[in-house]
């Protein structure tokens, strides 16, 4: 009624030849556009029709189209140009913008993007994740868009959630407050996960997407065991830790004595709640709480003068209920490889260390009472060397595996060692020269392209070695990388004529022949936030496969961050071309 | 023609007949002549000028004119002066256009003479001669400058291009001299100010890279020998902002527990600087490059950080430490200056963020308090 009144008011006030009555009624312009076909496949024909409401009087309507070959003639359609019609000839973004004039009051210039597909290519859905930067608060998302391969696709306007603001309080059983790791993971978008650690003195909140979450809380206290708690709502309130079921056990070495100082714990299976920690006493035992779950494996990390390998036992056929014995099987030798000569090409690794990696299997069992599993273990130990190459002290059982040395400044090199009682000198092939040539998936050289290896498995560390080279004019690299370890190779080229590429390429010295990147597809985008009208600064926007799991999940495809207008281009691989 | 004149008084003393006319030559008298030019605005090299004859001959006689026009270098009254060949006309309108030089030299005057003639032969006296000044277009200079250049400000250490062009109007050779003033707290020795190759579109350029924040003014002088223009270009050079963090991956709170029980990537997402940022900008983006990252860790306890290098990203596998065991993962960001918060008197090693300029907002370390369970 108070909206029909103003209307009147205006139409009065028009007709009488004077100005047009001013904006009292809180209304506003809105232009809307709509195009047909929605899935629009190059060549085709478009029809834009415009919607306008919020205003009066005779409207002029002024279509601007364009695309990456330049503007683009439009056809009225209607005999006001209402409605138009324009040609796509080729796959790609359209950029379409209306300008509606001559009205009672002023109206908004509508932008928007219309895409057109390739008609022979194939979609593929990525993972965005925004990522706001300090000055927001608003917690880490992900969409998923799906897009279509052999030309640009525009995402349009993504808003993300401002979040809610939430208390996060973690308690004991007796309502005191405990420090905790607590991590939430949005059910909406189980990779975008909100961090934060509570305190003593309470009033932590974290700033979380609207919907459930799993939550893990990880007290930082001895003797409270971490929870999880799948589908929590803030309106369940806070979190109470407490002991957790107890899981009772004893750590005895190769010679039945009980092992004193071993850290023990259980890790759960992928994200669930992992038990307390403890450290055995000088009687073996050991007492961890736990909020029992499945697929958990059991932790001992014996004492680095032990000698005796890290074990890792599988509980799935052990009873926690009852008290456990791990016991380290009998007559294991051990050595001490502390003075070992470490070379690698036939020079000492100085000042340098080596990366063990040795594997025992079935090196100890554990029991329940009733039934008893073999336990594997393993040397997994960072071990410097002095001035002279020589290791420092390293008391391991008898094993094999591998040692990744590492000199300062080198890439290293991998041993296969076979430790022994005879063991004097560890000696790593010299490093291997890996070359090859990145080219685009036409087979043209592409220069300038930025490679950078990192080594996987088990003889990744944090300090290992990350090579890095760019592909020179010819597009031709080369890359020094540790004989014998396994590396990811991530292909990256800042010009975007391809698209990110990772490979895993195991280091022997020779060509790789030809690397061919993806070609590319830009996702352009803006970030708003819901409910706003202008975009979203410095969010990083980041590209991530839909299918992958692991580690892999976190590795982008293509990374940017939003413009002053949250504007943002994003390179991914065209889901259209072969892997 | 002749002219009867009768002397009827003149008669009355003469014996000779009452009635007789004497037919006498009468005395021609001789035009006169002046140059006119139309229009009076100062003359320039290659300007058309219009002369017009005024001519008045008494006896209306027919007359012949005779235009002579010449372009010189210097006053005629100098021994040295060179003149141009001469253009000459016969109409009563003479075009000349002021030629550009005279045998290399520019024209400074201009020298138009005028002979009028009667059919009986008179010339017209005093020959009508004008002398005109020739003036100088002064050059004038654009000067301009590139770099990257934030709300009309420069950031210290930063090359800056500068292009000089000197136009001139009559197209004289341009000289150009170029002079800097740099800021007052400015060192000489650590200015760079060098000529660069002439671009092949004309003129010259320099590049200037500022040591110090301040008022900086570079002047440029045009010559074309005769005259001079000069150009002034004001640079405002303000100090190098230091690069901030922005979005990193966790986005955790430095010095925070950050439990983790699984192969971790730990990256820097967003660096914002005015020189240099991360994601990096496109390879050949004018003026901006990557930011430089460096990682380093260290064990609880320990008093030294190992490097890890430089990559966007590491990755943190718990597995290879024992559960429980804690660690800090620290990254730190330098923009070209390379002003690492490690070398800052403003950050302590165990700081686990650090701010080396303000806003305090704006961080170039942040360390993550990681525990492996």
């Amino acid at each position: 009624m108070k909206r029909a009144l103003a209307i009147a008011v205006v139409a009065v006030t028009a007709a009488c030849g004077g100005e047009l009555a001013p904006d009292d009624d809180g209304g506003r312009c809105e232009v809307a556009v709509q195009f047909e076909p929605l899935d629009a496949v190059a060549p085709t024909s478009i029809v834009a029709r415009a919607t306008v409401d919020g205003v009066q009087g005779v409207l002029t309507y002024s279509w601007l189209v364009s695309s990456s070959a330049g503007a683009i003639a439009t056809t009225p359609r209607t005999p006001d140009n209402r409605d138009v019609e324009f040609i796509a000839a080729e796959p790609g973004v359209y950029q379409v913008e209306l300008n509606v004039t001559g009205g009672s009051r002023t109206c908004p210039t509508w932008r928007g993007d219309k895409n057109v597909r390739d008609p022979g290519s194939t979609s593929g859905a990525v993972r965005l994740r925004f990522t706001p930067g300090p000055s927001t608060t608003a917690p880490i998302q992900e969409r998923v868009v799906v897009v279509p391969g052999g030309s640009d696709f525009a995402a349009g306007v993504l808003a993300i959630d401002p979040g809610v603001s939430t208390a996060i309080d973690v308690r004991d059983s007796g309502g005191a407050r405990v420090p905790a790791y607590v991590r939430l993971t949005s059910r909406a978008t189980p990779d975008a996960v909100v961090e934060l650690v509570t305190s003593v003195t309470g009033g932590e909140r974290a700033t979380l997407a609207s919907g459930r979450h799993d939550v893990l809380v990880i007290p930082l206290v001895p003797d409270l065991a971490p929870i999880e708690r799948p589908n929590w709502d803030a309106a369940q309130g806070g979190f109470i830790v407490t002991a957790g079921a107890s899981v009772i056990g004893t750590v005895l070495d190769g010679t039945g004595a009980p092992l004193a100082d071993a850290r023990v714990s259980i890790a759960a299976a992928g994200s669930g709640p992992p038990s307390t920690l403890a450290t055995t006493g000088s009687d073996g035992r050991f007492v961890l709480g736990w909020q029992l779950s499945s697929g958990a494996s059991l932790v001992v990390v014996p004492p680095a003068t032990s000698g005796l390998p890290r074990l890792t036992a599988p509980l799935a056929t052990i009873d926690l209920g009852a008290p456990l014995t791990v016991r380290y099987q009998p007559g294991q030798a051990q050595v001490e490889l502390g003075g070992t000569m470490v070379r690698v090409g036939g020079a000492p690794v100085v000042n340098g260390h080596v990366l063990f990696a040795l594997e025992l299997a079935d090196v100890a069992t554990i029991t329940d009472g009733s039934t008893t599993a073999l336990v594997p273990g393993a040397h997994r130990d960072r071990i410097a060397t002095d001035a002279t190459g020589h290791l420092a002290a390293y008391r391991v059982t008898v094993s094999s595996g591998r040692a990744f040395a590492i000199a300062d400044g080198g890439p290293g090199a991998v041993a296969l060692v076979d430790v022994s009682t005879t063991t004097t000198t560890i000696d790593a092939p010299a490093p291997a020269t890996l070359t090859g040539l990145v080219v685009d998936r036409a087979g043209a050289p592409l220069p300038g392209v930025a490679l950078a290896a990192s080594v996987v498995d088990e003889l990744a560390h944090l300090d290992a070695p990350a090579p890095t080279a760019t592909s020179g004019a010819d597009g031709r690299f080369t890359l020094a990388l540790a004989a014998g370890a396994s590396y990811q190779l991530v292909l990256d080229d800042p010009r975007a004529r391809a698209a990110r590429r990772r490979l895993l390429v195991a280091a022997t010295a020779g060509d790789l022949g030809s690397v061919a990147l993806p070609p590319p597809v830009r996702v352009l985008g803006t970030v708003r936030l819901v409910g706003q009208s202008t975009g979203l600064a410095e969010v990083s926007v980041t590209a991530l496969c839909d299918d992958c799991t692991g580690l892999e999940r976190s590795r982008p495809q293509g990374e940017t961050v939003t413009d002053v207008a949250g504007d943002f281009t994003v390179v991914v691989p065209d889901p259209s071309a072969p892997p | 023609m002749h002219r009867r004149v009768q002397l009827a008084g003149l008669v009355l003393g003469l014996a000779m007949p009452s009635t007789a006319c004497l037919y006498v030559e009468p005395i021609n008298e001789r035009p006169s002549a002046e140059i006119r030019r139309i229009g009076d605005d100062v003359v320039f090299r290659g300007d058309e000028l219009v002369f017009v004859a005024v001519i008045d001959d008494p006896d209306r006689d027919a007359v012949d004119l005779a235009w002579r026009g010449q372009a010189c270098d210097r006053s005629i009254s100098d021994p040295a002066h060179r003149c141009s060949a001469v253009e000459t006309g016969t109409d009563p309108t003479f075009r000349f256009t002021v030629p550009t030089t005279v045998e290399g030299a520019p024209t400074t005057l201009l020298v138009i003479t005028l002979d009028v003639t009667d059919s009986h032969g008179a010339i017209a006296k005093p020959r009508q001669t004008l002398e005109l000044p020739v003036s100088n277009h002064d050059p004038v200079v654009e000067l301009q400058r590139r770099g990257r250049e934030l709300m009309g400000q420069f950031p210290v250490g930063v090359p800056i291009t500068l292009s000089a062009l000197g136009l001139d109007d009559d197209d004289d050779a341009v000289t150009l001299t170029w002079t800097l003033f740099p800021a007052a707290t400015s060192r000489p020795e650590d200015v760079v100010f060098t000529r660069l190759p002439d671009p092949a579109s004309g003129g010259q350029e320099y590049q200037l890279i500022p040591d110090v924040a301040g008022d900086w003014l570079v002047r440029v002088d045009a010559s074309d020998g005769l005259g001079t223009g000069r150009g002034e270009l004001p640079i405002a050079v303000r100090p190098d902002h230091a690069p901030c963090i922005g979005a990193i991956e966790p986005a955790t709170t430095d010095g925070a527990v950050l439990v983790t029980t699984e192969p971790r990537r730990f990256a820097v997402l967003v660096v914002a600087d005015d020189l240099d940022s991360y994601p990096a900008p496109a390879p050949g983006t004018p003026f901006v490059g990557a930011a430089t990252l460096a990682w380093s860790m260290r064990a609880i306890g320990d008093a030294t950080w190992t490097a890890l290098g430089d990559s966007p990203a590491v990755t943190f596998d718990p597995a290879t430490v024992a559960p429980g065991d804690r660690l800090e993962l620290r990254v730190e960001v330098a923009d070209r200056t390379l002003r690492w918060p490690a070398l800052s008197p403003a950050c302590t090693a165990d700081d686990a963020s650090c701010s080396i300029e303000a806003p305090s907002s704006c961080v170039q370390r942040r360390t993550w308090l990681v525990e492996a369970r």
